[in-house]
C-alpha cells in the first residue's frame, strides 16, 4: 500500500501528464491572447474604414450637386427658365445641409479646410455670383454674364471640383493603405502562430525524449540483468532499487525472485539426488527382475516344447539347452537311447558315438533303478588342461523312464571343481520326470502319424473310390480315386463337401442322379445297417459305369456315418454289353440259315414236289449249310484270335511268291482278272503263310464278289519306308464313304439292296484286321460308290537295306516297266526278282488276252513272252496281235521258253531275242538293257556291273 | 385271290414262305425292307403282312409304328422273329401285333397260322 501512495506522488505517468498539461496551458493562454488582440485590431481598422467610405459619399454628393447647380443655372441663363433657378436654389439649399452634416463628422484637418473652401465656395457662388448673373440675365447683358461666367464662376466650379477630386483621391488611398495594413497584420498573425506551433513540436519532442530516456535506460539494465541471471551469471541491478517509481518497484520485485529461485534450485538439486539414488536401486530391482524373467521364458519355452514339440531331435535340443542354462555342465549329453537322437556340449561326435556304444551295462542298471547318482572323481589330465592344481569333478548320470519305468533317455553331464547341491538334484530330478511324459507323448503321436500315413496311403491307393458320408449328410472324406471317378478334383482339398453341393454336382454328371440320389438318402438313414449296392453312370467326356455300395461306419455300437465305395465298372459293362450284343447277333445270324435249312427239309419231307423243285430246294440247303459253316468257323476263328489263343507260325515269307500263288487261284474267274503289279524290292516278310493267304484270299474273294459285273482285280506291291504296301483294287460297286468305318466290326455288313444279295458272314474283314495287326501290320479301305475299292495293307518289311536298291533304282527313268506273260508262276517270279533288282518296274500276266489289253495301256521297255500259255491264245499269237497293232508293234520283244528256236517265226515278227529255258535269270536283265539304252538314248545311263 | 404281303432282308427266306403260301393258293408279293413295305402297303390292299423284325435301316417295329392308322387297323400282321425273348414279345404286342413266329419257323406251322389269321 504504501508502494501504491508512493506510485500516486512520484509516478511516471503523473509526472509526464504534469508535464503536458503545462504545456498545453501555455499553449491555450496564447491562442486566447492573440484572437483578442485580432479582433480589436479588426474592429478599428473597420471603423476607419466606414468614416472613410461615407466622408466619400458625401463629399461626392457634393461634387454632384454642386455639378447640378452650375447646371441649373446654366439652364436658366440659356432658356430664362424660372425653374431651373429655383431647382438651383433648392440644390444650393442641399450643398448647405450636406455640408453641415459633413462638418458634424470627425474630421482631420485636411477635412476641415476643404469643408471651409466648399462651404465658402457655396457663399460666393448664392450670394454674390448667381444673383450678379440672374441681374444680368434680366438685364440681358449676356456680355457681362460670359465675363462673369468665365471668370469668376468657372474658377468657382474649377475649385470646386478640383477640391472634390482631390479629396476622392486622397480617400481611395487612404482605403488602399487600411487594407494592405489589414493584409500584413493577418500575415504577422500566422507567422505568429506558426513560430508558437513549432515551439511546442519541439517542446513536447523534447519533454518525451528525456521520459523515454528515463524509462528504457532502467529496462536495458533489468533485461541485461536478467539475462545474466538466466544464464546464471552474477549480475548488477546498479541503484535501479533505489528508484521510488515502478521501475525501482520492478527492479525490487526482480532481485526478490532471483533470490527465491535460487533458494527454490538449492532444493531441488537435493531432491534430484535422492532421486537418483531410488533410480539405481529401482534399477536394480529391475535387472534382477529380468533376470528372473529371462529363466521363467526358458522355463516356459522348455514347457511349451515338452507340450506341443512332437519331433524328438527338437524336444531334445530343447531340454539340453535348457539344462545347460540352468546348471552350467562343463560337459554334457543328452541321449535317447532309441534311434539316434542326442544333443551335446563340449563333445566331438565321435567321442560321443564311442560313449554311446560301449556305455557301461552296470551304468544303465544303475540308472534305471537309481534314476540319478552323481560320482566324484579326482580331475584327469586331459581334463585339468593348465590347471595347476588337481580339483575334483562331478558326473551326474540321470535317467528319463517311460511309464513302464523303462530306460527311454539318460543326462550324463560333468561339471568341473563345482559339486551338485541336493537342490539341484531334486530340482533336476522333477524336471526329468515332466520329460518322460513328454517323451511318451511324441511316441505316441509317431504311431498315431504312422498309422494315419498308412491309412491315407491305403485309402488313396486302392482303386475304388471311397467316400465317407456324416449321419448328416455331407462328405467328410474322398480319395483321388473317388475325385477323379466323379470329376470333383477341385474338392479333394476341402474339409467337408455338403449334401446339396455334392448332389448338386451328382445331377450334372449322372443321366440317373435320382437313383443315386434316393440310394444316398436311405444310406445315410440313421436305420439303414446293412450293405446294398447300385449302379449308375457318369456322363462326362465319355460314358462312365460305377457300381457303388453303402455300408455303415461304427464307432462302438454307434453308426457314426456311411462309406460308400464307388468301383469304376465301365470295362466290366462294356464287355457285357459287347457280349449279350454279340451273342444276340450271332443267334441271328445263325437263325437265318437254320430257318432255310429247316424250311426246304419240311418241305422235302411234307409235300409231294417236282424234281427240279427237289434239286433246287437240295441246293439251297446244301448253300445255306455252307454258310452255317462258314459262318462258325468264322466265328470261331474270331474268338480264337480275339481272345489271344491263335497260334501265330512265325516264318521268312516272300510275299510276292505267294500273292502269285494266289493269283493262280483266281486264274479260273469268269469275269474277273487278277493280275499283280510288282514294284517292291526286298518283299520277305515275317508271318504265318497260312494266316496272311487267308486275309489275301479273303479280301480277293471281296473284290471279286463285290464287283459283280467283273473288272480288273489289281494286286499291287511296293515299298513304303520299311513297310511292304500292298494293295488290292478293284472295279465294283464301291463303298460309301460313311460306311467305311463300319467295315471291321463284326456282322456290319453294309446294308444295302445291292450287297446284301452278295452275302458273306460279316465276319471275314475283322479277322484280317486282327490277323493283319498281329503282324504288326496296319489295314485300310479307301473307295468311291460306283467306281470300285482298294484294301490297303502294311506289313513291316525284314531286310532294311531297301534304300540301298532305291538308289539303284534311280539310275533308271520312271517308265521302265517291263511286262512279263507267262503260264509257271514260280518262273514268271523269278525273272520278275531279278528285273526288279536291276529297278524294272514288273508286271505279271499269266493270260495273253489280258497281256494285249495291258500294252495297249501301259508303256512297256519290253515284254517277255513265254510261248506254252492258255489254251486260248499261245504266246506266238499273242506276239503277232502285238506286232499287228500299230500301238504295241514297236515294243521289243524277249521270247523265254522251253521250245527250240523257230527261226522263221522270230524273223517274221521280229523278236528281239529268243532265250531257251533254262538260263541264267540275268540273261533277261541282259536282254532287256539295250532296249532302255535305245529308249532312252541319251547314252548316259549308267549301270551296275554284274558280279 | 387273297393277297399276302411277306417282307424279310434275307432272299431264301421269302422264297421259302412263298413257296409255302403259293401252294395254298394265295398270291404273294414280296418287299426286301421296311421301306418298300410301306410303299407297298399304301398303294395296294393286302389280307395280311408278313414282316421279318430284323431288318436293317428300317425294322420290323419301325414299320408297323410309321404305318398309317388306316391301313394298321384292317391289316393283320405276322410278325417273324429271331428273338423269342419275352421282353421281345411284350414290345411286338404293345404295338397291336398279334400273332408272331420266332425263326426258324416250320413251313407247316406258317401254314396254320395263316389259315388261322385268314379265315379267323
Amino acid at each position: 500500500m504504501a508502494d501504491d501512495n508512493l506510485l500516486t506522488k512520484q509516478n511516471i505517468r503523473s509526472r509526464f501528464f504534469r508535464k503536458l498539461f503545462l504545456v498545453a496551458s501555455i499553449f491555450l493562454l496564447l491562442i486566447v491572447v492573440l484572437y483578442f488582440f485580432m479582433n480589436a485590431h479588426n474592429e478599428r481598422l473597420e471603423k476607419e474604414q466606414e468614416l472613410l467610405i461615407e466622408k466619400s459619399i458625401i463629399v461626392n454628393s457634393l461634387a454632384e450637386t454642386y455639378k447640378d447647380v452650375f447646371f441649373q443655372a446654366r439652364g436658366f441663363f440659356a432658356y430664362r427658365n424660372e425653374h431651373y433657378l429655383q431647382q438651383a436654389h433648392a440644390d444650393l439649399t442641399k450643398i448647405n445641409q450636406q455640408l453641415q452634416q459633413f462638418s458634424k463628422m470627425q474630421l482631420t484637418d485636411e477635412e476641415q479646410a476643404l469643408h471651409q473652401e466648399l462651404a465658402s465656395y457655396l457663399l460666393i457662388y448664392q450670394n454674390d455670383i448667381l444673383p450678379e448673373a440672374v441681374s444680368y440675365v434680366k438685364k440681358d447683358d449676356y456680355e457681362s454674364l460670359r465675363t462673369l461666367s468665365n471668370d469668376r464662376m468657372s474658377n468657382v466650379v474649377n475649385n470646386i471640383i478640383d477640391n472634390t477630386k482631390k479629396y476622392k483621391e486622397k480617400t481611395d488611398k487612404e482605403l488602399n493603405e487600411l487594407f494592405e495594413e489589414n493584409i500584413s497584420f493577418g500575415q504577422s498573425v500566422a507567422v505568429f502562430a506558426l513560430l508558437v506551433s513549432v515551439l511546442i513540436v519541439l517542446f513536447i519532442s523534447f519533454i518525451m525524449i528525456r521520459v523515454l530516456d528515463h524509462l528504457i535506460r532502467p529496462i536495458e539494465q533489468l533485461t541485461t540483468a536478467t539475462n545474466a541471471f538466466a544464464s546464471g551469471q552474477s549480475f548488477e541491478t546498479g541503484n535501479l532499487e533505489k528508484m521510488d517509481d515502478e521501475l525501482g518497484v520492478l527492479a525490487n520485485a526482480f532481485v526478490h525472485m532471483t533470490l527465491s529461485i535460487q533458494d527454490k534450485e538449492e532444493e531441488l538439486t537435493t531432491q534430484n539426488e535422492e532421486l537418483l539414488m531410488q533410480q539405481d536401486e529401482l534399477q536394480e530391482n529391475q535387472m534382477q527382475l529380468q533376470r528372473s524373467l529371462n529363466q521363467l521364458e526358458k522355463y516356459n519355452h522348455l514347457n511349451h516344447a515338452l507340450t506341443f514339440t512332437l519331433d524328438k531331435q527338437q524336444l531334445i535340443e530343447n531340454l539340453h539347452n535348457y539344462l545347460n542354462d540352468i546348471y552350467q555342465f562343463d560337459t554334457s549329453i543328452l541321449t535317447w537311447l532309441e534311434g539316434n537322437v542326442h544333443a551335446m556340449k563340449g563333445l566331438t561326435v565321435e567321442f560321443a558315438n564311442n560313449l554311446l556304444q560301449h556305455l557301461d551295462s552296470n551304468k544303465l542298471m544303475r540308472l534305471e533303478q537309481e534314476k540319478s547318482f552323481i560320482i566324484k572323481r579326482e580331475v584327469t589330465m586331459a581334463e585339468r588342461g593348465i590347471a595347476q592344481q588337481s580339483y575334483y569333478v562331478y558326473d551326474l548320470y540321470s535317467s528319463i523312464l517311460n511309464a513302464q519305468g523303462k530306460l527311454v533317455a539318460i543326462l550324463m553331464a560333468t561339471r568341473e571343481g563345482h559339486a551338485f547341491t541336493k537342490e539341484e538334484q531334486n530340482g533336476l530330478n522333477g524336471l526329468l520326470k515332466r520329460v518322460s511324459i513328454a517323451f511318451d507323448r511324441i511316441l505316441m503321436y509317431e504311431e498315431v502319424e504312422r498309422s494315419r500315413q498308412l491309412n491315407k496311403n491305403i485309402i488313396e491307393t486302392i482303386n475304388e473310390g471311397l467316400q465317407l458320408v456324416s449321419s448328416t449328410g455331407d462328405t467328410v472324406l474322398i480319395n483321388h480315386a473317388f475325385a477323379h471317378m466323379t470329376s470333383m478334383e477341385s474338392k479333394l482339398d476341402e474339409r467337408l463337401i455338403t449334401k446339396e453341393v455334392w448332389l448338386s454336382h451328382f445331377d450334372s454328371i449322372s443321366k440317373e442322379p435320382n437313383d443315386l440320389r434316393s440310394f444316398f438318402e436311405d444310406a445315410i438313414e440313421e436305420s439303414f445297417e446293412h450293405t446294398r449296392t447300385l449302379r449308375y453312370s457318369i456322363s462326362t467326356e465319355q460314358d462312365t459305369f460305377i457300381e457303388v455300395y453303402a455300408t455303415c461306419l461304427f464307432e462302438g455300437t454307434n453308426k457314426a456315418g456311411t462309406i460308400f465305395v464307388h468301383r469304376d465298372i465301365t470295362r466290366e459293362y462294356e464287355i457285357d454289353k459287347m457280349k449279350s450284343e454279340l451273342v444276340s447277333t450271332v443267334s441271328h445270324e445263325l437263325r437265318t440259315p437254320l430257318s432255310s435249312v429247316l424250311g426246304f427239309t419240311e418241305l422235302l419231307l411234307t409235300k409231294t414236289l417236282k424234281p427240279e423243285r427237289q434239286q433246287k430246294y437240295v441246293e439251297t440247303i446244301h448253300k445255306e449249310a455252307q454258310r452255317l459253316t462258314n459262318l462258325i468257323n468264322d466265328f470261331l476263328d474270331l474268338q480264337r484270335m480275339e481272345s489271344g489263343r491263335q497260334q501265330y507260325a512265325m516264318k521268312s515269307l516272300q510275299i510276292n511268291e505267294i500273292v502269285m500263288e494266289i493269283i493262280n487261284r483266281f486264274r479260273h474267274e469268269k469275269n474277273h482278272h487278277v493280275h499283280l503289279i510288282d514294284k517292291a524290292r526286298d518283299v520277305i516278310v515275317k508271318a504265318d503263310e497260312e494266316r496272311l493267304i487267308q486275309v489275301f484270299v479273303n479280301i480277293i474273294s471281296n473284290a471279286i464278289k463285290f464287283s459283280p459285273n467283273g473288272g480288273d482285280v489289281t494286286i499291287t506291291l511296293e515299298n513304303k519306308g520299311q513297310m511292304l504296301l500292298v494293295g488290292v483294287q478293284d472295279e465294283g460297286i464301291g463303298i460309301a464313304k460313311t460306311d467305311i468305318s463300319q467295315l471291321f466290326q463284326k456282322f456290319k455288313r453294309i446294308d444295302n439292296s445291292s450287297r446284301r444279295k452278295i452275302g458273306g458272314t460279316g465276319l471275314g474283314l475283322a479277322i484280317c484286321r486282327e490277323i493283319i495287326s498281329m503282324h504288326n501290320g496296319d489295314i485300310w479301305i479307301e473307295s468311291e460308290e460306283g467306281q470300285g475299292t482298294t484294301v490297303y495293307i502294311t506289313l513291316p518289311l525284314e531286310n532294311e537295306h531297301t534304300s540301298i536298291i532305291d538308289e539303284q533304282s534311280h539310275l533308271l527313268s520312271q517308265s521302265a516297266n517291263v511286262m512279263i506273260v507267262e503260264d509257271d508262276s514260280s518262273l514268271a517270279l523269278l525273272l520278275s526278282e531279278e528285273l526288279k533288282s536291276k529297278g524294272f518296274t514288273v508286271i505279271y500276266h499269266n493270260d495273253p488276252q489280258r497281256a494285249y489289253e495291258e500294252a495297249l495301256n501301259t508303256p512297256f521297255i519290253g515284254i517277255v513272252v513265254d510261248l506254252m500259255l492258255s489254251d486260248d491264245m499261245n504266246g506266238w499269237e499273242l506276239i503277232q496281235q502285238l506286232k499287228e497293232t500299230e500301238q504295241t508293234s514297236k515294243i521289243p520283244i524277249v521270247i523265254s521258253s522251253a521250245l527250240d528256236e523257230v527261226q522263221e517265226l522270230v524273223a517274221k515278227y521280229k523278236v528281239e531275242k529268243y532265250l531257251t529255258k533254262p538260263y541264267p535269270p540275268e540273261e533277261i536283265s541282259k536282254a532287256l538293257v539295250p532296249f532302255l539304252m535305245s529308249q532312252e538314248n541319251k547314252g548316259d545311263i549308267l549301270f551296275p556291273k554284274q558280279d | 385271290m387273297t393277297k399276302i404281303l411277306v417282307v424279310d432282308d434275307e432272299e431264301i427266306l421269302r422264297m421259302l414262305i412263298r413257296d409255302t403260301l403259293e401252294d395254298m393258293g394265295y398270291e404273294i408279293d414280296e418287299a426286301e425292307d421296311g421301306q418298300e413295305a410301306l410303299e407297298k402297303v399304301t398303294q395296294e390292299s393286302y389280307d395280311l403282312m408278313i414282316l421279318d423284325y430284323m431288318m436293317p435301316h428300317v425294322t420290323g417295329i419301325e414299320v408297323i409304328e410309321q404305318l398309317p392308322e388306316q391301313i394298321k387297323a384292317n391289316l393283320p400282321i405276322l410278325m417273324l422273329t429271331a428273338k423269342s425273348q419275352e421282353e421281345d414279345r411284350q414290345k411286338v404286342f404293345e404295338n397291336g401285333v398279334d400273332y408272331f413266329m420266332s425263326k426258324p419257323f416250320s413251313p407247316v406251322k406258317l401254314m396254320e397260322i395263316v389259315e388261322d389269321i385268314l379265315n379267323g
